[in-house]
């Protein structure tokens, strides 16, 4: 990626590859990150799940907070660290906030009766996905957020995996129209 | 009015899966507490089948080793309190169905309890009769309230977290500075050797809403810097990071709950939640509260941590205003602090 470029350039913000089927965005503040998550909340559909990953402080509270205004959830959306699980209704559909951080082990899901969620009739997003990866569905949207260029920029990578390869390439198809905050500084490019 | 001698308190809203014996609604005979941890080292690791079951396994075993230590037995009780929520659906519904069943065989009256509102009554166990209103800040490692609490049962949310709570803060940052997890506790040790100024950290401020809270920017904050002097080669002192962090935290607290006493015209105010046993925090708000003219109660630290003895003194205020609840109760995973 192009770090530390100037804004008037033409970045390659949105990419789009054909080969891997994944897709990044760049964000240069966490309303960005949160931005790109309501965009993303206008494709989802009842049994989507979203596996999300990325250091401390990455963004992805950010990420689901900007998912759930997508969705119309009428609630604050707050960190499920030590609460494990939090349930969002009144939206356009259902959220399911998972954190697998502080989980001791990824067995301990059973004990939340995680499948009528993971399975559910609306949309699940686990933070810390790869600290549960055996429980997670075979068909879900793996998000990983990366810092980039500076403190408060973070490259965001979305891959769809599992499920149909229709879906996956539709659902890329739609993010790809995907503009920035400001509408600006981005360009689709292949990888 | 019914006298409710014995009231029996159980919770099992998150990981822990307790249960209380409180006489007279103040005098506290057993207060027992079974850790998921617990169960598991019996079996030398974590056992997928037990974990799912292990409230519904602990709980019977635990109410009747309450029993025996208060010298009661069941059916001397005379109600019933059970948190309802917020908490995991599963584990909540285990404590509810017990108290219901329990309930009906004995045929005395039970309620269900805000698992936040018990926290706020751990003041009741320990201190001197508290009288409304009061200033309430309910900070654990799940929430970061301020609350207006005007009487028994009749609470105002005024703000709470936008997106960490502030005991998660102190996990996260301790965690990062190898203090293991959950670190909260080792940090505020930690911070004591360091100097609170040594290291200039943000305020979160919010527009239009004094009484929210944010944490996470500062969360971050802290892990950039880290970062930042890691690649330098700088080697970070972790007492000063740890105390100008908590003096952080620490500030924000106080400076909002006493503005918020402030402005409602309120002189008194009550610390309730797991970090209401941080010592800087107690220290700061005693002096803020001290320098304003404000009465201050603080729980104490045995009782800030999820327990059952803080749902068994809610429940006998609650039961002796009249409160009862009928057997369609449902657990309410997600009840927030406004409906208590």
């Amino acid at each position: 990626m192009n770090a530390g470029m100037s804004p008037d350039m033409e970045d390659d913000f949105v990419q789009v590859s054909a080969t891997d089927g994944a897709m990044q965005v760049e964000t240069t503040s966490v309303e960005e990150t949160r931005a790109f998550g309501e965009f993303l909340a206008c494709f989802l559909c009842v049994g989507d799940f979203i596996a999300l990953d990325g250091e401390l402080g990455a963004g992805k509270t950010s990420l689901v907070q900007g998912l759930a205004a997508g969705l119309k959830v009428p609630a604050p959306v707050t960190s499920p660290t030590f609460t494990l699980l939090h349930l969002y209704e009144g939206g356009r559909l259902p959220l399911y906030h998972f954190d697998a951080y502080r989980l001791a082990s990824p067995e301990e899901l059973e004990g939340l009766g995680y499948e009528e969620y993971f399975y559910g009739d609306g949309v699940c997003v686990i933070e810390w996905g790869r600290l549960a990866e055996a429980y997670l569905p075979a068909r879900r949207i793996r998000i990983t957020l990366e810092q980039s260029s500076s403190a408060d920029s973070r490259r965001i990578t979305l891959a769809p995996y599992g499920g149909e390869e229709g879906w996956r390439r539709e659902l890329l198809r739609c993010l790809s129209s995907y503009r920035d905050a400001a509408g600006i500084r981005r360009r689709r490019g292949k990888v | 009015m019914e006298s409710f001698q014995w009231i029996l308190g159980i919770e099992s809203s998150c990981d822990e899966t307790a249960a209380a014996i409180l006489k007279e609604g103040r005098i506290l005979k057993a207060n027992l507490v079974a850790s998921q941890t617990d169960l598991h080292r019996v079996y030398g690791g974590v056992v997928p089948e037990l974990a799912s079951r292990q409230h519904m396994e602990s709980v019977n075993l635990l109410i009747d080793q309450a029993a025996e230590q208060a010298g009661v037995r069941l059916r001397d009780l005379d109600g019933i309190a059970v948190s309802r929520g917020p908490g995991l659906v599963g584990a909540l519904l285990v404590g509810l169905s017990t108290a219901k069943a329990l309930a009906y065989s004995l045929a005395i009256p039970y309620v269900g309890v805000n698992h936040m509102e018990g926290h706020i009554y751990a003041n009741w166990l320990t201190g001197p009769d508290i009288s409304f209103p009061l200033i309430g800040l309910i900070v654990s490692g799940g929430h970061t309230a301020l609350m207006l609490l005007e009487g028994h049962g009749s609470y105002r949310l005024l703000g709470q977290t936008r997106d960490d709570a502030a005991g998660e803060a102190y996990d996260k940052v301790a965690r990062t500075l190898g203090l293991g997890y959950p670190g909260g506790p080792v940090l505020d040790r930690l911070a004591r050797e360091g100097n609170p100024e040594a290291i200039s950290l943000p305020v979160a401020r919010l527009r239009d809403d004094p009484w929210s809270f944010s944490f996470s920017g500062l969360k971050t904050a802290v892990l950039n810097l880290m970062h930042r002097l890691a690649e330098q080669g700088i080697a970070i002192d972790k007492a000063d990071l740890a105390a100008s962090f908590q003096e952080n935290v620490c500030a924000t607290l106080t400076e909002k709950t006493i503005a918020a006493a402030a402005a409602y015209g309120v002189d008194q105010v009550l610390l309730a939640g797991g970090v209401a046993a941080n010592s800087r925090l107690r220290q700061m708000m005693a002096a803020a509260c001290d320098a304003a003219g404000f009465t201050l109660y603080l729980p104490e630290p045995a009782y800030c941590t999820d327990n059952a003895a803080m749902i068994a003194c809610a429940g006998y205020y609650r039961l002796r205003a009249g409160f009862r609840d009928g057997w369609d109760l449902n657990a309410a995973p997600a009840l927030g602090m406004d409906s208590v």
